[in-house]
């Protein structure tokens, strides 16, 4: 569940189709995935979710499978 | 099309807006961007702007620098400046202008922000900002105040915005603030799709008034100053201020004529009168007739009608049979009837009470004498820069900045040439060698110091120079800071005994706007994405751009 809605968020802000999201996707892989969707990331995870990233969280979670598991740790 | 500018990053907004649909400038462009006439604000295709002003960062530093009164009078100096600029926009381009109202966030200025310190407070700049674009609405039909002040005071300025997404990326707000953001400026949009509703359509018992008057009479019914009676009375007074501004209101309800008018005519609590109506159906006929007669004899589209009533089965019946009007769900609890109103009914309405016509009224006012000495004053972009006291500052191979100098082609994307991508080992190793060399930008102007903005890294292959980096953050472009710095590069590289450079564009999706505008405009060779010129040549070129004087350059 937490999978999939990070990965629509994902692909809504990054406006890349969802298929091509990958579990190993990172940061500067794809062109739209700049620091200002980075950001942007972190803005609607923590709305989503209900939960806040530190500074060191944002610059930390550089791929996809970082951001997951992190999420998942956060909603225990 | 709708162009969007602030002086800071609201980018996030973005996503909201269809691409085909909306054009964001690029941050602290705005100023530039609407002195300039050749602007994309200008472009016939953009008919709407919006700028998005946080008070706190116009004033910039001169927000600490508070020793005495004066210091505070200069914060309203550039108040002024500001609305000048936004004034002699509002009449050369003729578009749609829409601005925020200022709040400043009280909790960062503890002591200049005291109520009771007369000398020391700052809302009084708040308030000076706010009165006069007050006063300028007054004035200009094409100017739309956005309730900025409004949002915060309902949602809570910290419940908006989060710090880190500020220091991290100049993002004040939050993802719930940008929403917000989003639909109220799709309210104020929505009044010129021309799809907004123009009528509403009343019930009156259980609607207007509690009870039944065939029933109830008039002395029974429930409208009055206090209790449940009030609920009715509040709603009346809320129905009649959406008239005021312009929305048709019309009775379709199942009555004896004669028991209504006694209502309208003597009980002493009723805020609506019978003139306020255009249109009054009240007899025993379906109710479906009735609205389609409405909508015809007012000669509206029977989808600009909005339906009220508490009756679920008319409801019903209405939504079933005439699917373009909006039939709304009554609330359930009659105490939030207002909320209610205000919430759900008043969103099909405009806020704004403007019409194209008026808009183009405003053509016919622009001959004001005192408008021509206002263009004369501000007179154009030219003092502007002028007068912003620009003091750049060019490092050469300076190791103290190889950090930020990676992060600058790390992260810029707009104005990048090459978009190329280095490590501060990259840099490092272009420093301490002899071919390549890393010229560094240091940008001041009398409200701020903004650091190191730009950077560009020169290839040297004997007597010619490659530029294999030239980038820039966006905030600073405009101000003909691009062209100088490029200006002093070339001295540079003349006093090496170069002759030639060779200056390349790599198109990106990012770069296709900023970056490209100003390659196309110093590629005075030819139409390709690469070209070489005699430095000699390209200095003399750029020139006419009229460049800036104070810059300095440190060999460091």
């Amino acid at each position: 569940m937490i999978e999939t809605k990070i990965y629509e968020i994902i692909s809504d802000i990054l406006k890349v189709d969802v298929k091509q999201i990958k579990r190993d996707l990172c940061i500067g892989d794809v062109e739209e995935w700049d620091s200002l969707a980075h950001l942007q990331i972190f803005m609607e995870l923590e709305k989503e979710f209900d939960i806040k990233f530190s500074m060191d969280d944002i610059s930390n979670l550089d791929c996809i499978n970082k951001i997951i598991d992190k999420v998942k740790q956060c909603k225990k | 099309m709708i162009a969007f500018g602030s002086n800071i990053n609201i980018e996030p907004l973005k996503r909201y807006f269809d691409e085909s649909e909306s054009y964001f400038i690029g941050y602290d462009k705005y100023i530039f961007e609407m002195l300039n006439e050749n602007s994309v604000l200008y472009d016939e295709k953009i008919d709407k702007v919006f700028i998005f002003i946080d008070l706190k960062e116009m004033l910039k530093d001169n927000f600490f620098n508070l020793s005495n009164f004066e210091d505070k009078m200069n914060l309203k100096k550039t108040i002024d400046d500001f609305f000048d600029v936004v004034e002699r926009f509002l009449i050369k381009s003729k578009k749609i202008l829409i601005i925020n109202n200022a709040f400043l966030d009280r909790s960062t200025y503890l002591t200049y922000l005291n109520f009771n310190s007369e000398k020391y407070s700052f809302l009084d700049v708040e308030n000076y900002y706010n009165e006069k674009l007050r006063v300028l609405k007054k004035e200009y039909n094409n100017l739309i105040i956005f309730d900025w002040q409004r949002i915060v005071f309902e949602y809570g300025y910290k419940n908006l915005t989060d710090n880190k997404f500020w220091y991290l990326g100049r993002i004040k707000f939050n993802s719930f603030c940008f929403e917000i953001i989003k639909d109220e400026l799709n309210n104020i949009l929505k009044a010129y799709t021309g799809k907004i509703k123009k009528v509403l359509v009343l019930d009156l018992d259980n609607t207007l008034w509690g009870g039944i008057i065939g029933e109830d009479g008039i002395d029974g019914i429930k409208l009055s100053e206090d209790g449940e009676g009030k609920i009715y009375r509040d709603f009346q007074k809320n129905i009649k201020a959406l008239k005021d501004l312009g929305i048709i209101l019309t009775i379709c309800s199942k009555n004896n004529i004669d028991d209504v008018k006694e209502v309208f005519e003597k009980h002493p609590l009723m805020v609506l009168k019978w003139d306020d109506f255009i249109i009054k159906k009240i007899n025993w006929n379906n109710k479906v007739e009735n609205i389609k007669s409405i909508a015809e004899e007012l000669n509206v589209g029977i989808d600009s009608l909005v339906f009220i009533d508490d009756n679920p089965v008319e409801r019903n019946i209405v939504k079933e049979n005439l699917k373009e009007v909006e039939v709304v769900n009554f609330p359930e609890n009659i105490e939030n009837l207002v909320n209610w109103f205000i919430d759900v009914i008043y969103e099909f309405f405009p806020k704004i009470n403007l019409t194209k016509e008026d808009i183009k009224k405003t053509e016919q006012y622009k001959a004001n004498l005192k408008r021509s000495e206002l263009l004369k004053k501000v007179s154009d972009i030219e003092d502007f820069i002028k007068n912003l006291n620009i003091e750049l500052h060019i490092y050469i191979d300076n190791k103290n900045f190889i950090s930020r100098a990676a992060q600058l082609t790390q992260k810029t994307n707009q104005f990048n040439l090459t978009t190329k991508r280095y490590t501060e080992n990259d840099i490092r190793t272009f420093m301490e060698s002899e071919e390549k060399i890393v010229f560094l930008l240091e940008y001041k102007d009398k409200f701020q110091n903004e650091g190191i903005i730009g950077e560009a890294i020169v290839k040297i292959e004997s007597d010619r120079a490659v530029l294999d980096t030239f980038l820039m953050s966006c905030r600073v472009i405009g101000r003909k800071v691009e062209y100088t710095f490029l200006y002093e590069i070339l001295n540079y590289l003349e006093q090496m005994k170069i002759k030639d450079i060779s200056i390349e564009f790599i198109p990106t999706k990012k770069n296709k706007f900023v970056a490209k505008e100003f390659f196309e405009k110093i590629n005075f060779i030819n139409n390709e994405n690469i070209f070489i010129a005699k430095i000699d040549d390209l200095k003399k070129h750029l020139e006419k751009f009229k460049l800036l004087e104070r810059s300095k350059i440190d060999r460091n």
